[in-house]
């Protein structure tokens, strides 16, 4: 096999059962530089301090976990479509990486990482130095309308006010909403859940004004 | 005071806003959604005023992998829906497998060792040597799990054949035979217990009650002769066939000549005791019964254990006038025997001889 000429798939493969040091340094060509980006990513999401010798030992770690257990993700790998095998290496070295970080992070805490449960039930209260006045009523009226939102769970269900809010409030695009992983949505399919949610709001708060004719929600 | 206090509050009084105060911030965050909050600070560590407990980083990352539970995701989202930080989070995590690269990036690549080609040379040839499994591993795996398979298939199937054959032996069929229909009083060698038929007695002839099973196991026997005439064990066979079809004569016949030619065996001695002794009732000769006598005492001396050849014995022995010796040999028979259906008749048989012996009047 002339492993310059093979797809990264065949590559991939061949090097689940290869001895070949030519294969491997040419599998390693092709990938080292995916996984050093994504190992360099999620140091920076852990720590911006993290040295280059540290992303080293942590892309040395990912190739060795590709070769663990006599190469069990290599001879696993099924190819689903042209260089599939790079979209495998971005989430092993993703998930590597991360338990690398998580790991040494957890040590030098002195122990175990301990993670509390969330609160959501409500909109966080806005910091301290931004109790400026029209900030801080809009930050009430949009708990308010948070809470308009979790009361009528038949109207609005909760993957619906989680887009909402991700657009709104923290200015994801649809197309970001939608490649949240298991949103299960298409962008246009986020579009037309904002726009559910927004008609329902608008015609709830209208429903509600002194004096106005009280109308149906808008489903 | 505290009323002027109060009504002044900022807090109070957007509490208290009305729906046209909540349109208006509606329309306010429809028309002008948040801009994108400020970069994460670069340690990592939470922005001002956010709660302290936020997932880490690493809980992103995982939902951005795909490897968060279902519960635990949707709460995440939900919380990230609501808290800006986390929100910066998810979508740097989102942001890990983009192809696109900063100056920042590229910069930071480049300086890694793992970018030049010595360490990757050095890597391959490390990785080239890792444990692997091989095709000639595998090929003797698989030879080794094909052929324990086959072995064992090959073991089933013998000991299926095995079992079949000797279920349908023709000496296991005429101990069937005998078994389904006693027609005298002497035990067959491998006959389980039935009580004795006397209506079965075939007298010499063909009969309706000469079983299938019966004809079939003449059959077979007489296709061995075919082809081994002298062969000892068949002989044997054909002639337990006509003593259950009472040709006795045959039957004595074959016995003899095996015995006049071959070494003696209990198994042998006991049929040919039996022929005899049927012959003898037959036709009233004592010299038939007592012939049949002297057999079963020779068959005992070989085999002193053998509950087939004490239970003839006893019973010979009864009808020679010998009760005394036939209560020795039954109290014999029932220290060995085992079959709770054959010692019940034994004892029966023993009582019965105990009772004649016992003075008349007691």
């Amino acid at each position: 096999m002339e492993a310059s000429r093979a797809s990264t798939n065949d590559l991939a493969q061949a090097c689940a059962r290869s001895a070949d040091a030519a294969e491997w340094a040419e599998l390693l060509r092709r990938c080292t530089p995916l996984v050093s980006l994504v190992t360099i990513r999620v140091a920076r999401m852990w720590s911006n301090e993290a040295s280059p010798a540290l992303v080293d030992d942590t892309v040395q770690e990912v190739f060795l976990k590709l070769c663990a257990q006599e190469r069990r993700v290599l001879r696993a790998f099924q190819p689903r479509g042209e260089d599939s095998f790079l979209g495998l290496v971005r989430l092993v070295a993703a998930s590597v990486a991360n338990d690398h970080f998580r790991r040494l992070y957890s040590v030098k805490r002195g122990g175990k990482v301990v993670t509390d449960s969330l609160r959501e039930g409500t909109l966080p209260a806005l910091p301290e130095e931004n109790w400026e006045p029209h900030r801080m009523q809009q930050s009430v009226m949009l708990a308010q309308l948070d809470a308009k939102m979790r009361k009528a769970p038949e109207w609005v269900c909760e993957r619906d006010r989680i887009i909402f809010w991700l657009y709104y409030r923290q200015g994801f695009t649809a197309e970001e909403i939608a490649a949240i992983p298991t949103t299960g949505l298409t962008a246009k399919g986020v579009e037309s859940a904002l726009r559910r949610v927004t008609q329902w709001v608008r015609a709830e708060i209208e429903r509600r004004r002194p004096g106005d004719r009280p109308g149906l929600p808008l489903k | 005071m505290n009323d002027d206090f109060n009504s002044d509050h900022p807090l109070e009084r957007f509490m208290s806003g009305s729906e046209e105060e909540l349109l208006r911030a509606w329309e306010e965050l429809i028309a002008a959604p948040t801009s994108r909050p400020e970069e994460l600070r670069a340690d990592g560590a939470e922005a001002p005023g956010v709660p302290c407990h936020c997932p880490e980083a690493g809980e992103w990352i995982s939902i951005v992998c795909g490897q968060s539970a279902e519960e635990e995701r949707d709460g995440m989202l939900a919380h990230a829906a609501a808290c800006p930080v986390c929100a910066a989070r998810l979508r740097q995590g989102m942001q890990l497998f983009s192809i696109e690269t900063t100056t920042q990036e590229e910069a930071a690549m480049s300086s890694l060792q793992a970018a030049s080609p010595s360490w990757q040379r050095q890597m391959a040839v490390e990785l080239a040597h890792t444990p692997r499994r091989t095709a000639r591993r595998w090929l003797v795996g698989f030879a080794l799990w094909g052929g324990a398979v086959v072995t064992a298939t090959l073991i089933v199937a013998v000991a299926l054949s095995f079992w079949w054959q000797q279920r349908n032996s023709p000496e296991r069929m005429l101990a069937g035979v005998y078994s389904r229909c006693r027609c005298y009083d002497l035990r067959m060698s491998g006959a389980s217990f039935s009580e004795v038929n006397p209506a079965a007695h075939l007298r010499g002839g063909p009969s309706d009650q000469d079983t299938a099973v019966l004809m079939a196991a003449r059959t077979r026997i007489e296709d061995r002769l075919k082809r081994s005439p002298n062969n000892a064990h068949w002989l044997q066979l054909e002639a337990r066939a006509d003593l259950l079809q009472e040709k006795l004569d045959p039957a004595i016949a074959i016995l003899d000549g095996l015995l006049a030619t071959g070494p003696p065996s209990s198994s042998l001695l006991s049929d040919d005791a039996a022929a005899y002794f049927q012959r003898g009732l037959i036709t009233g000769s004592e010299s038939d019964r007592a012939n049949a006598l002297d057999k079963l005492r020779r068959a005992d001396e070989i085999t002193p254990g053998d509950t087939v050849v004490l239970f003839n014995e006893a019973i010979v022995q009864e009808d020679r006038g010998q009760r005394m010796n036939a209560v020795e040999t039954w109290n014999r028979f029932l220290r060995f025997e085992r079959d709770p259906s054959w010692q019940a008749e034994g004892r029966r048989r023993l009582q019965a001889i105990e009772r004649k012996l016992q003075p008349a009047g007691k």
